[in-house]
């Protein structure tokens, strides 16, 4: 729960949007090896696997057989047959490979306990990347995905990141862990970028203000429901093809979209609390935050796609407070 | 041959509706007794000698042969007279106490029906719709004078009807207190209204969708077919006026005069709405 005088809250979030910080980025990593990795990846995922460059990384989303979101991730091809998939459920991720990699020679074990993971974020950060690293970050792509070091230490670095803004993540070994924060720290010091220690900052407020959401946020929408139509390649083969085509000829059932709370508001509007139109329950709100950069109690929610217009005004929560559905990203 | 009901679920309606029915009843003697298909004779007496809703302790009715106890052709409503022999009378001991009620979370009568509030409550509201309404109407259109004033007296009668059944505090609280309404819910709150509605829909097994149920007012939509197609043995046209009238009149009392029961059309459907109203022509 954030609110509005947290002034710390506030300047981490500044920090990010205006100039750079950084902070402990931990997230799951599941390694993908084996013969048929490219082929298997290609099937289980929507987004279009096969062909992706050495280096390079993808947005996706995965599907169950009724086409519903379980997950969503980053898969980098970090070398030759090697692939990391970049998701905050590892764990479900290797449970949901176990039950369908039949047919398929590939390994897949998840790696977190290993990595450790910093994130540098903001308009500057490749400033402070810069005075990290030997090779400059300038002309890194979006999702590219590289070898470096850092003091002689060896790292992953990729540019990307769960801000909005100009990012970099830097994986290392866990126990090579304390002295790369240690060289951040020195070379972000450098640039006034701070270090966040306000984990919804960074989680839930930051992303969200940029629209980007949490996988349990998506709950049970298909992809198109969840606006990832984009990421969505209906020409290939993939695990829930058939389901999502059907729920694409019915028509979405469901919206994701943003919530704006009307009055100033204390409340911690949990996930799952009911969103009403005159009284009916018409959705459920996903979660809620304050949004620094945007001076606002924002969220996300799930509601009747036919019922729920953009615009329409909404109470949540046990006191029914005022709000109005909004598109789902605040700048 | 004589028929001891003792008594029966429509002990409460009084013997006025029994004289009726044991006319219905005399009736169906005449066609059965005709011998022949289609001739119709008048063998059988049949008297309603004691009613439970006249305050006698049960009811009895009494079927004697009229040739063989020389009695009189009855008229079409005499059936409230004595029997030519004396009646049995039933020990106080073996008499039913109470004709209908509530036994083990069922409603249970002297018929010896067991059955779930819900199903005796639907059976009840429409047969009694029938037996109380529909016909009470059919006399009404046959003495009114033109189709409006007909609309006019069933508007007056269903509003009266709807105020009065809430009048009374201890009605109001009844209401309360069956549909577990919160109290947070206050005594102007459209909600109350809304509630009794969604009930009654729900005992006629009425399918219907809430459109809005806040403190600003109520809409209830249902299919037209359905609302108005649902007492099959007494279709009425006017189904929709009455309980427009009715429900209009109850959330006056129930509720406050601040706020009324209209329905509006929506193409196929209609929409109850519980919401404030200024009518000068209020009834």
């Amino acid at each position: 729960m954030l609110f509005k005088e947290d002034e710390t809250a506030r300047a981490e979030a500044a920090a990010v949007r205006t100039n750079a910080a950084w902070y402990r980025w931990t997230h799951d990593l599941v390694k993908v090896t084996g013969k048929d990795a490219e082929r298997f990846l290609d099937w289980i995922l929507v987004n279009t696997i096969a062909g992706l460059p050495v280096g390079r990384g993808k947005y996706t989303t995965m599907l169950d057989e009724a086409g519903g979101i379980i997950d969503d991730l980053v898969v980098f091809h970090k070398d030759e047959g090697l692939w990391w998939l970049s998701t905050l459920y590892g764990p479900h991720a290797v449970k949901w490979f176990d039950a369908h990699a039949e047919g398929f020679e590939v390994a897949y074990e998840d790696i977190t306990q290993e990595i450790d993971m910093y994130a540098v974020q903001g308009p500057n950060s490749a400033k402070v990347m810069n005075e990290l690293v030997a090779d400059s970050v300038d002309e890194l792509k979006r999702f590219q995905i590289i070898e470096g070091a850092i003091g002689g230490i060896a790292v992953t670095i990729d540019r990307g990141g769960f801000t909005g803004e100009l990012g970099y993540e830097i994986y290392c070994a866990r126990e090579d862990s304390a002295a790369v924060a240690e060289a951040i720290e020195a070379a972000a010091a450098k640039h006034d970028a701070p270090r966040c220690k306000t984990l919804e900052v960074y989680v839930r407020s930051l992303p969200m203000e940029k629209g980007m959401a949490l996988r349990q946020d998506y709950k049970g929408l298909t992809p198109f429901e969840a606006n990832l139509g984009w990421s969505v390649r209906m020409d290939k083969d993939f695990l829930g093809k058939e389901a999502l085509e059907a729920a694409q000829a019915e028509g979405p059932k469901h919206a994701f979209v943003g919530i704006e709370i009307e009055r100033e508001s204390y409340e911690d509007i949990a996930q799952n609390e009911i969103i009403r139109k005159r009284g009916i329950p018409v959705g459920i709100c996903r979660q809620m935050i304050y949004g620094y950069t945007v001076d606002k109690n924002i969220g996300f929610g799930i509601v009747d796609a036919a019922k729920v217009p953009i615009g329409t005004r909404v109470t949540i929560g046990p006191n029914d407070s005022p709000a109005v559905i909004v598109e789902p990203k605040w700048c | 041959m004589e028929k001891e009901l003792d008594s029966c679920p429509w002990d409460i309606v009084g013997s006025e509706m029994c004289n009726m029915t044991t006319a219905m009843f005399t009736a169906n003697f005449d066609i059965a007794a005709g011998g022949e298909h289609g001739e119709i004779t008048n063998d059988v007496a049949l008297n309603m000698c004691e009613a439970r809703g006249c305050g006698n302790p049960h009811c009895r009715v009494v079927a004697e042969r009229r040739d063989t106890f020389g009695l009189e052709k009855q008229g079409w409503l005499d059936h409230r007279g004595q029997a030519f022999l004396p009646v049995h009378d039933t020990p106080p001991e073996r008499r039913v106490k109470h004709a209908q009620g509530l036994r083990n979370g069922q409603y249970t009568n002297a018929f010896g029906e067991e059955q779930s509030l819900e199903w005796q409550y639907n059976w009840v509201a429409q047969m009694g719709w029938v037996w109380s309404i529909s016909f009470p109407l059919i006399a009404i259109r046959d003495m009114a004078d033109d189709d409006d004033e007909f609309e006019r007296i069933l508007k007056i009668v269903f509003a009266t009807a709807g105020k009065n059944a809430f009048i009374d505090p201890f009605a109001r609280e009844g209401l309360r207190n069956w549909l577990d309404i919160p109290r947070e819910i206050g005594d102007n709150d459209p909600r109350v209204m809304g509630a009794y509605i969604q009930a009654i829909l729900g005992c006629q097994l009425v399918p219907h969708e809430l459109e809005a149920f806040d403190a600003y007012g109520v809409e209830i939509r249902v299919d037209q077919d359905t609302f108005t197609g649902r007492f099959e043995m007494a279709p009425l046209d006017e189904i929709t006026i009455g309980y427009e009238a009715q429900w209009n009149g109850a959330c006056h009392t129930l509720v406050s005069p601040e706020w009324s029961v209209w329905i509006d059309e929506d193409d196929d459907d209609f929409i109850i709405n519980v919401g404030r109203k200024v009518d000068d022509r209020a009834l």
